[in-house]
């Protein structure tokens, strides 16, 4: 096996590893934001706001790592996904930047008025973040048209129903992750609002997994070969499987009170699922042309950078750690960042 | 050659023929007819399995290449459905040894005509300028808020260093004071960089193609040795005194200004390498730039002097907003005839020992990045000099209008030889005429000409008042000088307007190219639609407005606010939050600031909060 085998396929990996870190990491913090509809008292509000002030911003960054590793090691696909999914790409964009800067301004507002403004801003910024990421990973999974390199479809491609579901489907996972870091990181009556709203989005949750799953193959044949095909079907099957029984869990544990255990839960839907759409799509990148290896610059690129994240991912794993263990555990009404 | 130029054929027939198989026949006939033998694992998995799937053949005769494929697919992309099937058969005369120019140099430009970017819309107004339009705009808004943490960020390790050397109060109340300002300038920093590193794809994505290899690594070291550095301690440094103590405090602080540091050389050695491209090699056919030596990469020969440049100039910004705020307070205290509190004078002193120490230095550094940009990108400055003619003895021109259509400068204010003594530090040295150039490599000089004079002009005004500053200090009426201080309190966004004109001044005069001498702006920009660009510009130019609009209200409020002693910091036991959310007026109205009008809680009495 040649260098320009395998650099690709350790880098499809290490660029997948990137994306669900930001999934699981600030699929939470932006699901406090989509919760704030339902929890309207301005205390409960900033205690959700507080518990995750101090990290947000490590969470986002893992979003510019997965584009810059995308530009340095899979050129084409990130020159030819972004064009392709342009809208989706820029709403998110935009609308990440109005939560972002709402974690502070929120905080700072000399007027209700003005308070109100921003956790709407911080609201909207959330769930429209999500609902752009979920439209551009369904637009990336029903396929890009490519020519010469270069994307060749239209305005409107990535706006089908299936793309709105995908979407949908983020949202509410995401809303999930928040609700079920809320069981964890609060108490009293937050937290068993919490615990309510994580049984419910996590029954729809359930329910989005099932339908995404039956309509991911029907995109395309090549889908399907993935998962149906013998012996690969042994290999694959135990995901549906460990699906319900996470399932089951889940809600046993909220019934018994657990406070991390929907959480890991959640967590593990999402390595699930991301896991399965990571089987549907190998090897491509950017369904149905362009594989890892078409994709990926060559090889001096990817050693390069390969060598420093070696050394580099770990470290900042750990220094992640340490971030999340100074601002442990449980946040109270009394638990001023601003 | 001769076989590259057909299978590019054959792909953009077979893809309009309306299937999806084009993008594999390239490969496939490249490997078929050239070396079956060197072909890749995957080329030939693939072609197996195409053979199978979509009986897919290929006949390499003397003139002629045949492509036959029959193939039943579901549909992709667009919301076609179903199963389609068609079949393409295409026979190429093989051109020996000519390569059409479009499809050599850049492969979409003969083939997206109609998405509108190759020639002018009817408005004049095509997608390649938009796209150049909001990636400026985007950027400009951008490199504020890095410029501002960079500096600021080693101001608070600065003044968190003393605090612990010292013991002094008045380190840790302006510590303090700068850290909320610093928490909402790094928010902003962020979510306007996020969006930066999404448009190198989303607006030049033929430059992304191409130049990915080289700079895509750089920006994905840029953020595992920087971005995650940051947003790692950030939590910590704005949060967690109480909760780490005072050493582990003072060494996240220091390890998130070295982190905006490290951003910065990783960001500059990118920026510098467009200007002076070097270490790599062009791979014919796809045009993509390979990296070759990355010691030669990132250590281009512009990088050292950019670096220092715009280190020293971020320094200056945070210097001259921490004067101009210092100034504020003075001027504030002097008309309520009171004396003003030992922070501010510490704060206004800081920033003006900076203005009479680093600001010359700064012109030191500007004017060997002169000279490294004129053996370097020569067009570039005599764009700037506005110097048509060039030659030895070459005038300096102080002032004019650079016409590109008639090729001169009108209205030109000249100053005999100064041209030459500058640029070369010689009277007799040749400097570089824009007439040199051929009209379509010339950098757009109207524009840069008067950047250029508006940056050097403000470095020389911040020489001036640090030079003021100094000699006011040694009459002794450093703090009692109300002149000194309304100059630094007009100064005090100067260090801001220098750097966005030196930033237009470097990267207009990198036009037409945007890896310089190499891949043409033209030939990089996406192959999205002038509407799909217009609409998003206008998204971006009013979101922009808007969010730092009000952030910059929020910080210039926190600046308005004085520095005192106890000063809160954002983990307050007293939560200014709690303030902020009332009608502030009514029950603080005691403690608000004459004059000042905006209700504020003035932190200086917590108790009143609580």
């Amino acid at each position: 096996m040649t260098e320009a085998y395998w650099l690709p396929i350790l880098w499809a990996g290490l660029v997948a590893f990137a994306v669900l870190a930001y999934v699981v990491l600030d699929g939470f913090d932006l699901g406090l934001g989509i919760l704030f509809p339902v929890e309207k008292g301005e205390g409960d509000r900033d205690v959700m706001v507080n518990s995750v002030a101090p990290v947000w911003d490590g969470n986002e960054t893992w979003l510019i790592f997965g584009g810059a590793a995308l530009y340095g090691v899979f050129p084409v696909a990130y020159s030819t996904i972004l064009p392709a999914l342009y809208p989706t790409i820029i709403a998110m964009l935009l609308a990440l930047i109005f939560r972002g800067v709402a974690f502070e301004f929120r905080f700072r507002a000399h007027t209700p008025t003005g308070r109100r403004q921003w956790d709407l801003a911080f609201w909207l910024g959330s769930t429209t973040a999500a609902l752009a990421q979920g439209l551009t990973l369904g637009g990336l999974m029903q396929g890009i048209k490519v020519q010469d390199g270069q994307y060749a479809g239209g305005w409107w491609d990535w706006l089908t129903p299936f793309t709105v579901l995908c979407g949908i489907a983020v949202v509410i996972g995401y809303g999930l992750l928040g609700a079920c870091w809320l069981v964890w990181r609060t108490e009293g009556d937050l937290q068993r609002r919490s615990r309510r709203h994580a049984s419910v989005l996590g029954a729809l949750m359930l329910a989005m997994i099932v339908v995404v799953s039956l309509w991911t193959p029907q995109l395309h044949l090549h889908y399907l070969r993935h998962w149906l095909v013998w012996p690969r079907v042994l290999i694959v099957s135990p995901v549906p499987v460990l699906v319900a029984a996470l399932a089951i869990l889940f809600f046993w544990s909220l019934k018994r009170d657990h406070h991390l255990t929907p959480l890991l839960c959640a967590l593990g839907w999402f390595f699930l699922s991301f896991s399965g759409l990571g089987i549907s799509l190998w090897p491509w990148i950017v369904p149905p042309s362009i594989d890892i290896w078409q994709a990926s610059s060559p090889p001096t690129s990817q050693i390069f950078l390969l060598v420093g994240s070696a050394v580099l991912v770990p470290t900042i794993l750990a220094y992640t750690a340490y971030a999340y263990w100074v601002f442990r555990g449980k946040i109270g009404a009394d638990t001023h960042y601003h | 050659m001769s076989t590259i130029c057909v299978a590019g054929a054959a792909r953009r027939t077979c893809m309009t023929a309306g299937h999806q198989l084009g993008s594999r026949l390239y490969h496939l006939i490249v490997q078929r007819s050239m070396a079956w033998e060197n072909a890749s694992a995957t080329s030939r998995r693939w072609y197996e399995e195409s053979k199978r799937t979509h009986r897919l053949d290929v006949v390499v005769g003397e003139e002629d290449i045949v492509v036959t494929t029959t193939f039943a697919e579901r549909g992709f992309g667009s919301r076609s459905s179903g199963i389609e099937t068609a079949t393409a058969r295409s026979r190429f005369r093989a051109c020996i040894d000519k390569v059409p120019a479009s499809f050599a140099t850049s492969p979409g430009g003969a083939v997206f005509p109609f998405l509108g970017f190759s020639g002018p819309s009817m408005f004049g107004i095509d997608a390649l300028y938009i796209a150049r339009f909001q990636f400026a705009f985007t950027v400009a808004f951008h490199i504020l808020f890095p410029a501002f943490s960079i500096g600021l960020a080693a101001y608070l390790a600065v003044l968190e260093g003393l605090w612990l050397k010292t013991g002094r109060q008045v380190y840790l109340d302006l510590f303090r004071y700068w850290l909320k300002i610093f928490s909402i300038g790094f928010a902003m920093g962020v979510v306007s960089g996020l969006v930066m590193s999404y448009e190198f794809g989303t607006n030049w994505s033929r430059f992304a193609t191409k130049a990915g290899p080289v700079l895509g690594p750089m920006l994905a070291y840029e953020v595992l040795t920087a971005f995650f550095l940051e947003a790692g301690f950030l939590g910590v440094m704005l949060f967690g005194m109480n909760k780490v103590g005072k050493r582990l405090h003072f060494a996240a602080t220091c390890l998130v200004s070295i982190g905006t540091l490290i951003s910065m050389t990783w960001i500059l050695a990118s920026n510098s390498w467009m200007q002076t491209p070097q270490g790599f090699t062009i791979e014919p056919g796809t045009g993509r730039f390979l990296p070759a030596d990355w010691w030669k990469i990132v250590f281009n020969p512009s990088f050292p002097y950019r670096l220092v440049h715009m280190g020293l100039a971020a320094f200056l910004c945070v210097a001259f907003t921490v004067g101009g705020v210092g100034a504020w307070h003075l001027l504030r205290a002097r008309r309520e005839g009171r004396e003003a509190s030992p922070a501010v004078r510490t704060m206004f002193s800081m920033a003006m020992w900076m203005a009479a120490i680093v600001a010359p230095i700064q012109i030191g550094a500007g004017d060997t990045q002169g000279l490294n940009t004129l053996q370097y990108q020569p067009a570039k400055i005599a764009a700037l000099e506005g110097d048509w003619e060039g030659g030895s003895r070459a005038p300096e021109i102080l002032f004019g209008i650079p016409n590109m259509k008639e090729e001169r400068t009108d209205y030109a204010v000249e100053v005999p030889l100064l041209g030459s003594l500058i640029l070369t530090h010689s009277l007799n040295g040749h400097v570089p005429g824009l007439k040199e150039f051929k009209p379509e490599d010339r950098p757009y000089s109207p524009l840069m000409f008067f950047t250029f004079r508006i940056m050097v002009g403000i470095g020389f005004l911040m020489f001036g008042l640090g030079l003021w500053s100094l000699w006011q200090r040694w009459r002794g009426s450093f703090y009692q000088s109300p002149w000194l201080h309304r100059a630094a309190l007009l100064m005090s966004p100067a260090g801001f307007v220098a750097l966005l004109c030196g930033w237009i001044t470097t990267e207009v005069g990198r036009q037409p190219f945007t890896v310089y001498g190499h891949l043409r702006t033209v030939d990089s920009v996406s192959p999205i639609a002038l509407p799909g660009m217009a609409t998003s510009m206008a998204a971006f130019a009013v979101v922009y407005f808007f969010v730092f609009g009000a952030g910059l209200m929020i910080l210039l409020r926190l600046m308005g606010q004085e520095p005192v002693m106890g000063e809160p910091g954002p983990d307050p036991r007293a939560p200014t939050r709690t303030a902020g959310m009332r009608p502030a007026p009514v029950e603080n109205g005691a403690v608000m600031q004459g004059g000042s009008g905006h209700g504020y809680p003035r932190p200086a009495h917590p108790d009143a909060a609580e």
